[in-house]
């Protein structure tokens, strides 16, 4: 559409594409580690169905990765309405600084 | 280990960062040194991640180097009195590459990812706060 915005690069547009696009440039071994997590990376059914204490606690670990990125899915942004957005402004303060947007990169595979 | 993935590995993410004057929080594990990340920063803001480790000289040294660096604030894993068992680095042999290490922990990642991750003995098994 003519009136669509702009874009920042040719092929990466969202997350989902640049974990697409750099999974495919990364030998397999750091593709795994960068995508994976703990266990079969599974849901919280299978872990009750787990008899030993041991099973059990690996898997509560292994229950984070999925609903991980489901919890942030939950996450809906809220558009409000016949409001003047002329001048947006996202900034805001974190640890005393003034950032640009309270986003914040953090690690995710340590 | 941002460099498993650029050569510029953290420096590059905290240039990042600093261009869109947001905020970044750095993994112990990490494959540049927290200072090196920190000196790409601007004026956003730098979190450190931590583990309590068994190790509490290596925990005392990060946290001492962090402040010293500027960083405004640590994120502490309350979570992982055992490494969760990440069945990709069994199956792949996860390693670090040659002239690859974590300077954060004074590792060259050689013990840590030594066969047995079971016994991932720089983790402490139980949480001593106060």
């Amino acid at each position: 559409m003519a009136n669509r915005g702009q874009s920042w690069d040719t092929q990466v547009h969202s997350i989902a594409d640049l974990r697409e696009y750099g999974s495919k440039k990364l030998p397999k071994m750091y593709r795994d580690y960068y995508n994976e997590g703990a266990m079969d990376l599974v849901t919280y059914v299978v872990m009750v169905k787990l008899a030993t204490e041991c099973s059990v606690i690996a898997n509560a670990v292994a229950f984070r990765l999925r609903d991980n990125e489901a919890a942030f899915d939950r996450y809906k942004i809220k558009p409000r309405i016949l409001v003047n957005v002329d001048n947006i402004d996202t900034s805001s303060e974190l640890f005393g600084k003034k950032v640009g947007m309270l986003t914040l990169l953090n690690p995710s595979t340590c | 280990m941002h460099r498993l993935a650029h050569p510029d590995g953290e420096l590059a993410t905290s240039r990042a960062a600093a261009s869109y004057n947001i905020a970044m929080a750095l993994s112990s594990y990490s494959t540049e040194s927290l200072e090196n990340v920190k000196a790409q920063g601007a004026s956003n803001p730098y979190a450190m991640q931590l583990c309590v480790l068994r190790d509490r000289y290596t925990t005392k040294q990060m946290l001492e180097r962090a402040e010293a660096a500027g960083y405004s604030a640590i994120f502490l894993s309350v979570d992982v009195p055992l490494l969760g068992r990440r069945l990709n680095e069994f199956r792949n042999d996860f390693h670090l590459p040659d002239g690859m290490e974590w300077p954060n922990l004074l590792s060259n990642g050689k013990a840590e990812l030594n066969q047995d991750l079971s016994d991932h003995t720089q983790e402490t098994r139980s949480y001593e706060f106060g």
